[in-house]
């Protein structure tokens, strides 16, 4: 019967071509094609359904939240208005203005919890990372401060320049990349870098030259061969700077058509290189290959997927790292994806939406649909 | 007299065929201007002010763009009807149409507020007291007497309940907008500033002036 229904829904694709897909279950598992140039080409993306539905069911929220809030079934975690994310070993830590805290979901056990320091909880926490040592940092863009816990979320410190480095500060994103961390500036319309080991501020990011210059810088991440990418959601464009902190060629512009942006607030790369931008005013993801060419859109599916409302945060995790879910996809027949990417979507019916990429040729998500 | 009155309503209808019908049928323009009309209403709050991102970007045209994105921003879509609300303008291509009857969603033009007022760009409204209620998300269902901790937004104007003026009555001076009938960030807040009035309200809110344009009581 199973194989039935995936036998059907690849002759449905095949029949669509490109676009939007139909939704397909298996099991417990929600899936859905939504961007298959053809069967057997990559890459292409599989939105696989909210996330809490799809982790073990734990609902700690708080009686007297129910009883304030109202009746909602939006949540199996304690998630409101998730933005950015990080993995801290088997936890995903979520900012959430909601609380406003930084949400802990176990994902073996589905288990979420507020989780920062009770003593020094953030105020406006808008991005998280955490670097190789099990610190996590904080941005927040109301104490204009990164705030830094240990892996427990007992706070360590505040972290901000001094003001001969940096008079203004709003830190709006953050990305660790060795013992570098990278932080989005909004005030002063650069990317600050500081020295996790010197505990020293360096030379600021600036894309100087070129234009349109860098305004906010929302989003961080790197690729593969080391180009540090900065969306800027003001900008509409994805910056982008070598190794040595030189300004590329811009990804994308601003605007309203196929690979243009309107508000691209974070930026994220998989290992093969593909870059998706959540674009909070287009309400979708747009995916890029390494060259900055624009492939497809990921954004709602008439009658089957209601997409995005706001869409804020990216992260990419490797399959391994998420073997719960990696087990009921194989349980359901269905090929692990080359990698996951989570999106946040601060106002969404789902705020956390698992999806799935598939950007190798070899195997595959084609066969299996 | 009768002359005098010939010739005033000669010169009011040679004011209105001046103005001739709403067109309908623009093509886009293949770009924006650099230089927006400085004497515009929309302009004059806007420039020099916080949406002004000119001042940010150093491209004057950026004082329209930030909002407005390029190519079709100025122009109704010739596949709409020309009374339609203004927001019809920022609808994206793709844009899914974010009102579900009876639920609780923000509307089109509240999404482009939001887009920046999410406690990265600017100031926080997700989840703040300020106009949405923490918590509180798409899909979720407002209950009967529901006691909101502050003003909601993209909530379907209660016209019909005796404490609140009918919408008609609310629309008419022009100042509130109720986008396709709901209160929206644009029914209290001005992005234009065109009045230019303190937190970009659309009007005076002296002696509560603006509540009261809602609320009786």
């Amino acid at each position: 019967m199973r194989l039935a229904v995936l036998m059907v829904t690849i002759l449905i694709a095949g029949a669509s071509g490109t676009g939007c897909g139909p939704a397909g279950r298996a099991g417990n598992l929600w899936s859905e094609l939504v961007y298959y140039p053809d069967r057997q080409s990559t890459p292409r993306a599989v939105v696989y359904g909210h996330l809490g539905g799809l982790l073990p069911r734990f609902d700690a929220t708080p009686l007297l939240a129910r009883f304030l809030y109202g009746p909602s079934d939006y949540g199996h975690t304690l998630l409101r208005n998730p933005q950015g994310m990080a993995l801290l070993e088997d936890r995903l830590l979520v900012c959430d203005q909601g609380w406003p805290d930084v949400v802990s979901i176990h994902l073996p056990s589905g288990r979420s919890e507020p989780w920062c320091d009770a003593g020094h909880p953030p105020r406006c926490p808008v991005d998280v990372e955490a670097d190789a040592d099990g610190r996590v940092y904080v941005a927040d863009t109301t104490l204009r401060s990164i705030l830094v816990y240990d892996s427990e979320g007992r706070f360590l410190e505040a972290l901000a320049p001094a003001a001969a480095v940096a008079p203004f500060f709003r830190p709006a994103s953050l990305f660790v990349r060795g013992s570098r961390l990278y932080v989005g500036n909004l005030d002063e319309r650069r990317v600050e870098q500081f020295d996790l080991s010197s505990r020293q501020w360096m030379e600021p990011l600036k894309a100087t030259g070129v234009q349109p210059s860098l305004v906010a810088p929302t989003g961080l991440c790197a690729t593969p061969e080391g180009i540090l990418l900065v969306a800027d959601a003001l900008a509409g464009v994805v910056f982008r700077f070598d190794e040595d902190g030189r300004p590329l060629s811009p990804i994308g512009q601003p605007g309203r058509g196929s690979g243009e942006f309107v508000r691209p607030k974070q930026v994220a790369c998989t290992p093969g290189g593909l870059v998706l931008v959540a674009d909070a005013g287009r309400q979708s993801v747009l995916a890029f290959d390494a060259a900055g060419r624009h492939l497809f859109e990921i954004h709602e599916s008439p009658g089957s997927w209601t997409g995005w409302t706001l869409p804020m945060g990216l992260l990419i995790i490797d399959p391994a790292r998420l073997p719960t879910f990696s087990g009921r996809l194989d349980e359901a027949g269905l090929p692990p994806p080359d990698a996951y990417v989570i999106v946040s979507d601060s106002l969404g019916g789902a705020p956390l939406t698992l999806l799935g990429i598939k950007e190798r040729p070899a195997g595959g998500l084609a066969g299996a649909y | 007299m009768k002359t005098v009155l010939l010739v005033g309503l000669g010169l009011i209808g040679l004011v209105l065929a001046s103005q001739g019908p709403e067109p309908q049928d623009q093509p886009a323009p293949a770009s924006y201007p650099e230089t927006p009309p400085a004497t515009s209403e929309y302009t004059r709050g806007v420039i020099g002010g916080k949406h002004d991102l000119s001042t940010w970007t150093g491209r004057p045209g950026d004082a329209c763009r930030a909002c407005h994105v390029p190519h079709l921003q100025g122009v109704r879509p010739t596949t709409r009807p020309s009374g339609e609300p203004g927001v019809e303008l920022f609808r994206i291509t793709g844009q899914r149409a974010v009102f579900v009857p009876g639920r609780y969603t923000p509307g089109p033009s509240s999404l482009m507020c939001l887009g920046c007022h999410d406690g990265t760009v600017a100031t926080a409204t997700i989840g703040s007291a300020h106009a949405l209620l923490a918590g509180v998300r798409e899909g979720f269902a407002v209950p009967e007497g529901f006691v909101w901790r502050d003003h909601p937004i993209g909530v379907l104007y209660p016209s019909d309940r005796r404490e609140f003026r009918p919408a008609s009555v609310v629309e008419t001076a022009g100042n509130i907008r109720l986008p396709e009938g709901r209160m929206e960030c644009v029914s209290c807040h001005d992005p234009h500033n065109a009045a230019g009035v303190d937190k970009m309200l659309v009007m005076s809110n002296r002696r509560s002036a603006l509540c009261l344009a809602c609320h009786i009581k």
